[in-house]
């Protein structure tokens, strides 16, 4: 029976090296991998306090406007009004009087009715929130809605 | 080397089973049930927080757009006890000026014994203002300043306002207090998860509350999340204007105080439309303080009488037998009474008002003394089943649907009914023993004041959603009588009042109306004459009205009659509102439309 055998091998060395590098090779691998993780982990991390942070500003900014309109409806309020307008020297029209007032149409005159409304702040959004669903699930959920979704659509 | 070969093969196979024991058992707990469902609870509990999210409540505005229910910031104060525990006298003497509080509540209260399962945390107050707390901030960064000395710092506990926390809260506001207070009613900022009371803050709850969800937030820094953008829930838009509320509730008020009445109520409205312009009502409470509302507020004096409050209107209710009469053909202006001073029905004597014989009375004449007498005469003339017809069609055996929480209304006996008897039939037509709201009658007036056409009444002009807005539209509820029984009554009324030369009669506006005086039956006495409900009922010009006054005192002890009381009234509220309300008066008309402005003095328009 014959049997063949090489006739050369790798030096111990080049084996050695060649070894060391496949290892070298896997660990930068796996230190790659580790890395984009801890990056994508710190950018979200930090992504997500910035949220918290706006979202602390948003609910401050809303609380300071609505003090806002509230302190403006308190100073334009009927007796604050009444007041100054006594203090500015105005008096009271007397309506049993009918020669200091007198009724005059004006064309095209329009009612104020709600012209102090249209200053009124109106949010147009809907409570939902504003990330995108696939920024939030896992790929495994991800491949899990998505192939079932398409196998029932094929049925 | 085959040695080293077998160990190899040895620890591969070992590490094979491992590793696929390993895989195994992931595979168990990934699909296994309960494995899941403690995987999740676990989850729950570490990875989420769920946070109740509430939108801002919907502000309510006059027919201006004047605020009159807001929202305003103020803060909670409170003291982690842990901190606090050690230096009390010292937190009082820095926060006791500028909380204005008491400087022995505030040391009592740092120095409560600190518990981590019981006492953690002791609130001082919910209502300190910015300033406030910006005061206590400079204090708090003044401390932080100080220089101690080294043996200072050694030797004595450091005493600070580290202690001191706040929180920014959202509390209901009425910047105008108590005007129109019945009307908007109040939320219980204190206690929010009661609900709001009364008005359109009860009415309008829901709308006004906006969104409320609760949010699962995670923990996970991984994943990225944000908190819903609430929308602020809507905004209520009012018929009235303030002015003329404000004008309504000080002649009320006025009224009230000098007839020494246990309550007032005045509403004004537009026939045409049904607009509630004004609803003032007396006494009233500020809603900023709504804990007053029970000390104020009785079973017999309610929040709102105005819907809340059905009463016995007592002549006032006339004009709708006088209506009923006319439409029905059962009587004509013309048609003569005479009146022997009594109507007998099964026995039991009805008598006037003045227990005296008027003799032959035209129907403009049974209005203009309120005989009693006659109008139980035309209520048998008319017929019981058709008077009752009437009493329907005028909608007073139903709420009116205008938009007020607790709107109240007395059903009407009718016959078959139980307390029905055949006395009732009399007693009915001319406003006793039968019960309606202020806002039932004036809405049935409108149908007179409006050709006939009964229109809904109503207080909300429209409603401001974050994305669309509803503008409550006119809307006709009903035709109880014909263009021409209106036109005829209210020409008949407004005769009756100048030939009276009552005190309701305006200075250069012609109107028609009715004053009441309706007896108040007591338990177990019965009625007394002492005792009544003074009220009218106005509404002009007469030739085209456009407006409609409802007054009523209840229990006024000075003067009991309405003609003497809630008369003048109409007339004083109505001359002072009238050019608020853009209506020019009969005579400002003619100078307008006409090429003779008539003199000031002239008796075509002078209706004194």
């Amino acid at each position: 029976m014959k049997t063949s055998q090489s006739a050369y091998r790798l030096a111990p060395w080049r084996k050695q090296i060649q070894n060391i590098l496949n290892v070298l090779i896997a660990l930068i691998f796996i230190a790659s991998i580790t890395m984009i993780y801890l990056y994508c982990s710190a950018q979200m991390t930090k992504m997500k306090l910035e949220i918290q942070v706006l979202h602390d500003e948003r609910s401050s900014l809303t609380r300071m406007i609505a003090d806002n309109l509230t302190q403006e409806g308190q100073i334009t309020s009927f007796f604050e009004m009444e007041k100054r307008a006594r203090q500015a020297g105005y008096i009271p029209i007397d309506m049993y009087d009918e020669e200091v007032y007198t009724y005059l149409p004006v064309a095209g005159f329009q009612d104020e009715s709600f012209s102090s409304l249209n200053g009124v702040s109106q949010i147009n959004s809907i409570p939902v929130s504003i990330v995108k669903p696939e920024y939030t699930e896992s790929l495994q959920r991800w491949l899990k809605e998505n192939v079932s979704i398409k196998k029932s659509g094929d049925q | 080397m085959n040695r080293i070969d077998s160990r190899l093969k040895f620890l591969v196979i070992a590490l094979s089973i491992f590793f696929g024991g390993v895989f195994l058992r992931i595979l168990y707990l990934q699909t296994n049930a309960s494995a899941i469902a403690l995987k999740e609870s676990i989850g729950e509990s570490f990875e989420y927080m769920t946070l109740e999210i509430n939108s801002e409540r919907g502000n309510i505005y006059d027919r201006q757009g004047y605020l009159l229910a807001g929202n305003s910031v103020s803060y909670t104060v409170s003291l982690k006890l842990q901190t606090s525990n050690t230096h009390g006298e010292f937190i009082a003497n820095y926060l006791a000026p500028i909380l204005n509080m008491d400087h022995e509540v505030i040391k009592k209260s740092a120095e409560i014994k600190f518990d981590e399962k019981k006492a953690v945390e002791m609130p001082l107050t919910n209502f300190a203002t910015k300033e406030q707390i910006e005061k206590i901030e400079q204090v708090k960064k003044f401390l932080d300043q100080r220089e101690l000395s080294s043996f200072e710092s050694k030797t004595k506990t450091l005493e600070n306002l580290d202690s001191v926390v706040y929180y920014p809260n959202i509390h209901r506001y009425y910047p105008n207090k108590d005007l129109a207070s019945n009307v908007i009613g109040f939320f219980p900022f204190l206690n929010p998860s009661a609900g709001a009371s009364y008005g359109i803050e009860q009415f309008y709850d829901e709308i006004l509350s906006g969104h409320s969800i609760e949010h699962r937030f995670s923990l996970d820094p991984n994943v990225p999340d944000t908190i819903p953008d609430m929308p602020k829930g809507a905004s209520v838009v009012l018929t009235i204007d303030r002015k003329v509320q404000s004008i309504v509730e000080d002649s009320i008020k006025e009224a009230v105080v000098n007839n020494k009445a246990k309550s007032g109520t005045i509403i004004i409205s537009n026939p045409k439309t049904g607009e509630i312009m004004a609803m003032a009502t007396y006494p009233r409470i500020d809603p900023n303080e709504y804990w007053k509302s029970s000390e104020v507020f009785t079973k017999d004096n309610r929040f709102n009488p105005a819907v809340m409050q059905p009463y016995e209107v007592g002549s006032v209710f006339k004009v709708i037998t006088l209506a009923a009469g006319i439409d029905s053909g059962a009587i004509k202006p013309e048609t003569v009474f005479n009146d022997t001073g009594t109507y007998d029905i099964m026995g039991v004597s009805i008598y006037n008002w003045d227990r005296g014989a008027w003799g032959p009375q035209t129907m403009i004449g049974c209005m203009q003394h309120s005989l009693n007498t006659c109008l139980s005469w035309i209520a048998e003339q008319i017929g019981v089943d058709r008077f009752y017809k009437y009493l329907d069609a005028f909608g007073l055996n139903q709420p009116t649907g205008i938009q007020l929480a607790h709107e109240e209304y007395y059903p009407i006996s009718k016959p078959g009914d139980n307390y029905w008897t055949p006395i009732s039939l009399p007693t009915n037509s001319f406003g006793q023993g039968i019960m309606t709201t202020p806002i039932q009658m004036i809405t049935a007036v409108n149908a007179l004041a409006n050709g006939g056409k009964m229109m809904k009444p109503y207080i909300v002009k429209g409603i401001y959603f974050d994305d669309h807005a509803e503008i409550t539209q006119p809307e006709m509820i009903g035709q109880p009588i014909s263009a021409e029984t209106a036109k005829t009554v209210t020409e008949m009324l407004a005769t009756s009042l100048e030939v009276e030369a009552s005190d309701s009669l305006m200075e250069y506006t012609r109107i028609a109306g009715k004053t009441g005086t309706g007896e108040i039956a007591k338990e177990g006495v019965g009625y007394v004459l002492s005792v009544t409900n003074a009220s009218f009922v106005g509404w002009g010009p007469a030739d085209d009205p456009q407006f409609v006054a409802y007054v009523w005192l209840q229990e006024p002890l000075v003067n009991i009659w309405g003609s003497e009381v809630s008369a003048p009234l109409f007339s004083e509220v109505m001359t002072e509102v009238q050019p608020y309300l853009h209506l020019p008066t009969d005579r400002q008309l003619a100078c307008i439309y006409t090429e003779n402005c008539p003199s000031k003095d002239s008796d075509e328009y002078h209706y004194w």
